[in-house]
């Protein structure tokens, strides 16, 4: 966890509503994990809470998040040229683990695909296959589509208007690739938290391990301000921005 | 050393005068790296209450115009396991302040947890009573009535009687100098002005509260002037040992808390925002004194008020 100085590499537009950002962090030691994230403070003189961003991709002194457009800081970031000085504190929370397994599901919910495209990747390198679910509300939100169809062994993706392969929703899909008897060592998702939940619900009907990584409104992303503290199964409370973002499914 | 920047308040004496306010620095000894509390001339605790407490439903912190709300309702891990947890780890350096911070709505809890504490008083330098707390369901504080304030200092005083007593106001009074007056007539060493200023946010879609504790208390640049006028109005009147707390961001905020008549300041926010940038602030604030014709900053603590 460093404060480091960044510029923007690139802002392309992928989606109506999504950019990548790629940052570079040549300054910064550290490597990213899969799963972690990064508070960036926006640049425009009126949002000055810094937003966490998961870490979509990193190699070779650069790393790669993928926005969705929500807000005035997002916006504000999507306008952002080449060059622009970006100050940025990572890597920040806890990661997804790397279990020994041979074949994976991944559930994605929306820009909760995001930490997943660099999970996958790191999955990959490792010989582990992966079979992405990817829902979205309509065919234009499955974000990076084609590049994840080449990263993949094997997608689904399921929109609620069906204007895409499947109709449905990413839990629905997931589950019927379950019925059918499909096997599975260990699952990962990631996307809003009712869906995050029904996984929780899914893993534990199918004996699946996994994790998830979460979302809250966070606002010092280093563990000390408690604004993102989430009660866990047991009733115990844990802070997402350090003791997450990443928790397993049987802690929802 | 900094020695230029020395300060002492109420007896405390502070390596330099920033301080990191309770809530932005968790207990101390677990605040990450990055914060840099050893920088600090003092830090404060989390609120400690006599229970744990939950704290408030998501969403806790909202940002407004150069401020932000947050509504935490005070979640913290109760007296019982601060003591066995991080109550003997409080003294990371030698020369950093270590002040605990307890609250509370009910003064009889409030007394429970001083005397819980009263056996370890080695392990920290300084009480704040946070009388101030906006967060939490009670319909009052207890720093908004003078008498509720003095009752409590006092029970706080004869239980740590050894111990220097800040007392955290509210700005949320009709008159400050009334509650100041009865804080300091109590016992109280010295006052922390003050804590968040109760504060309403609406989520501009739905038009109903954006924090899931609905009310919450607003800190941050948006609050410095308040913060100045209330410093001002109390060292004005009373020339007591203040710290400042709300709106200090940088070295010039800084400055002028303490030329309001502040002996040190409490960095809250801007910790939160931009953690680590302590050790920055403290280069800038000696150069900028350098640069003013300053030998000291005890030449600085109430310099508004000289003729
Ligand atoms: C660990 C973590 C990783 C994240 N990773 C990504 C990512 O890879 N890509 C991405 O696009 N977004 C991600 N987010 C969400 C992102 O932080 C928010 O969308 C962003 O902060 C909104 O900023 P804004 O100024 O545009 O919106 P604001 O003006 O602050 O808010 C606009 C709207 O966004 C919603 N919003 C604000 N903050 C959050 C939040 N933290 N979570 C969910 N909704 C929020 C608000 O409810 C509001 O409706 C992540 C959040 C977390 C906690
Ligand atoms: C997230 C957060 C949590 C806080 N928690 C506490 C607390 O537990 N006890 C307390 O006395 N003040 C608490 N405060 C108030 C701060 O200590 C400080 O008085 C206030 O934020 C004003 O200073 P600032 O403008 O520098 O932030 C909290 C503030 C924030 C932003």
């Amino acid at each position: 966890m460093k404060r480091v100085k960044s510029k923007v590499l690139a802002n392309l537009r992928c989606a109506d509503d999504a950019f990548i950002l790629r940052l570079d962090v040549q300054n910064s030691a550290h490597s990213a994990m899969p799963g972690q994230f990064l508070m960036l403070h926006i640049p425009n003189g009126r949002t000055f809470l810094r937003r966490p961003f998961s870490i979509a991709d990193s190699e070779g002194g650069e790393i790669t998040l993928l926005i969705r457009e929500v807000g005035e800081g997002t916006r504000s970031l999507r306008a952002l040229k080449e060059n622009t000085p970006l100050d940025i504190i990572f890597p920040l929370g806890r990661g997804f683990s790397i279990p020994h397994a041979d074949k994976v599901l991944l559930v994605a919910g929306g820009i909760g695909v995001s930490p997943l495209i660099f999970l996958i990747k790191f999955l990959r390198a490792r010989g582990i296959s992966t079979t992405l679910v990817f829902g979205a509300d309509t065919a234009r939100h499955l974000y990076l589509s084609d590049h994840l169809e080449r990263l993949c062994n094997r997608t689904v993706f399921v929109t609620e208007d069906a204007s895409s392969t499947g109709r449905g929703t990413a839990v629905d899909a997931a589950a019927k690739l379950l019925e059918q008897g499909e096997r599975f060592d260990f699952l990962y998702t990631c996307g809003p938290t009712p869906m995050l939940r029904a996984v929780s619900e899914l893993a534990k009907k199918f004996h699946l391990e996994g994790e998830a990584s979460l979302e809250s409104r966070m606002l010092c992303g280093i563990g000390v301000c408690l604004a993102c503290s989430f009660k866990i199964e047991n009733g115990r409370r844990l802070k997402i921005c350090s003791e997450g973002p990443v928790l397993p499914l049987s802690a929802l | 050393m900094n020695d230029s920047l020395t300060t002492e308040v109420a007896g405390v004496r502070l390596k330099n005068p920033f301080i990191a306010a309770s809530g932005t620095a968790g207990y101390i000894h677990d605040a990450p790296q990055i914060l840099s509390l050893p920088s600090f001339g003092g830090a404060v605790t989390k609120t400690l209450t006599l229970l744990p407490k939950e704290g408030n439903p998501q969403p806790r912190v909202w940002e407004t115009a150069s401020g932000i709300l947050n509504s935490i309702g005070l979640e913290n891990c109760g007296v019982d396991s601060f003591v066995k947890e991080h109550l003997p780890r409080l003294r990371i350096t030698a020369d950093l302040v270590v002040f605990v911070s307890v609250g509370g709505e009910d003064p009889n809890q409030l007394c429970t947890v001083l005397e819980r504490l009263a056996p370890y008083t080695q392990h920290f330098d300084s009480l704040e009573l946070n009388l101030s707390c906006p967060n939490i369901k009670s319909k009052s504080m207890i720093s908004q009535s003078p008498s509720r304030t003095e009752r409590v200092v006092q029970l706080a005083k004869s239980i740590l009687p050894k111990t220097p007593i800040f007392v955290k106001l509210t700005p949320r009074v009709s008159d400050i100098l009334k509650i100041s007056e009865a804080a300091l007539e109590a016992g109280a060493n010295g006052l922390v002005l003050t804590n968040t200023h109760p504060a309403l946010a609406l989520d501009r879609r739905t038009l109903k509260p954006a924090l899931g504790g609905v009310f919450g208390g607003l800190s941050g640049a948006a609050v410095k002037p308040l913060t100045l006028f209330t410093v001002f109005t109390v060292y004005q009147a009373l020339r007591c040992p203040i710290i400042a707390s709300g709106g200090v961001c940088d070295e010039s905020d800084a400055i002028e808390a303490l030329a309001a008549g502040a002996a040190a300041v409490q960095l809250g926010t801007a910790n939160l925002v931009n953690p680590g940038a302590i050790d920055e602030l403290v280069e800038n604030l000696k150069r900028n004194l350098a640069q003013r014709g300053f030998s000291s900053l005890k030449e600085l603590v109430g310099f508004a008020h000289q003729p």
